[in-house]
């Protein structure tokens, strides 16, 4: 078969139009499905849109390392504030405690209760005032728990404290700055056997009574005392804290 | 005549087959240059219809005209005047004109009829 020359110029022609057909078509079916090919000003935006997007990584990328860091810190003030917290609760219990010996809260415990009462019989014959109670018998067997190991005392609901004073102020006695009246009972908190024994022993301050005076006395182990609080005046006027 | 049917068989599958993406701005181009294909190769078989082919014409036409419509909307392109139109139009024109003197030139010899023909 000869092969005219006016058919390869036509399938040169043709070759190109249906390249062309073929091409358009084939491009036209990509860029609807989905992968658009991006134009120049399009690319540009998305190069600095990129190039924003790294920027603000790496901004976030320092934020994110502020944050350990000041996660640090705060974890750091935690663990010290855990320990403020603990020396705190220290402090509140000796404070608890202090209190609790100076009296200023109420307290609860065995001991033994002294009472102490005028005579009912009043003589015509000797002395009046061996048969009355004073202060200074008071004082006297106060001072006597207080040395054989009372943690608490109280006179007729009135909380002995490292302020309080026992005296006599014509007829009547003066505890706290109250007065109290007969029979006087000596609530008295601590080892109630160790604290009878003290007062009782011979020679001891409730013998003395005895052998001096005519008032009623009794004593009475206890197992359970309810002692009041301080209740006076406590207001810091001169003293300060020597630091 | 097989020869120029292989030669559109192998375009078709090249154009299938490249991986090659135009920009988005260059479409106008490429739907100039189908269109004036399109248009060299009907008035190709409108001029064998009426028996005035000539080869040369009919080559030079096809690579002149899309070289020369893809000119002009480059051109429009850098003038900002949307020049690519007036090709679209005037190949599109000349496009229905091929068409209906084909139709007309089939139509007279299908019914044998001389008067269909201008």
């Amino acid at each position: 078969m000869k092969i005219h020359r006016i058919h390869i110029y036509l399938a040169l022609v043709l070759l190109s139009f249906g390249f062309i057909v073929s091409y358009s078509v084939q491009f036209t079916k990509q860029t609807t499905s989905g992968t658009l090919p991006y134009s120049d000003d399009q690319w540009e935006k998305k190069q600095e849109l990129q190039e924003k997007l790294i920027e603000e990584q790496a901004q976030i990328q320092e934020l994110e390392n502020q944050l350990q860091s000041i996660k640090h810190k705060v974890s750091e003030f935690e663990e010290k504030m855990g320990e403020r917290q603990a020396e705190g609760k220290e402090l509140l219990s000796e404070l608890e405690e202090v209190r609790m010996w100076v009296g200023l809260v109420p307290v609860t415990g065995s001991g033994v209760m002294v009472i102490l009462n005028d005579s009912k019989e009043v003589p015509d014959l000797g002395n009046v005032n061996d048969f009355i109670v004073h202060e200074e018998n008071i004082r006297q067997v106060v001072n006597e728990l207080f040395a054989s190991g009372a943690e608490a005392i109280s006179i007729n609901g009135q909380r002995l404290t490292t302020i309080s004073s026992i005296r006599c102020v014509g007829p009547t006695v003066l505890v706290n700055e109250v007065k109290v009246v007969p029979p006087f009972e000596i609530s008295a908190i601590g080892n109630p056997d160790t604290l009878s024994t003290a007062l009782s022993m011979p020679q001891g301050v409730l013998q003395n009574l005895k052998d001096f005076t005519n008032i009623e006395i009794k004593l009475e182990k206890k197992d359970k005392l309810n002692l009041p609080a301080y209740t006076g005046d406590t207001q810091k006027l001169v003293v300060k804290e020597d630091l | 005549m097989w020869l120029p049917i292989i030669g559109l068989i192998i375009g078709v599958f090249l154009g299938f087959s490249s991986e090659i993406t135009v920009p988005v701005e260059y479409r106008s181009y490429l739907s100039i240059a189908v269109l004036a294909a399109l248009d060299t190769i009907f008035g190709g078989i409108r001029s064998y219809l009426e028996n005035v082919f000539d080869i040369k014409v009919f080559m030079s036409g096809f690579f002149f005209n899309t070289l020369l419509a893809a000119g002009l909307a480059f051109l429009g392109v850098y003038m900002g005047i949307d020049l690519y139109l007036a090709a679209i139009f005037a190949f599109g024109v000349r496009l229905f004109n091929n068409l209906a003197v084909i139709r007309r030139i089939m139509i007279g010899r299908w019914f044998n009829d001389d008067t269909y023909r201008k």
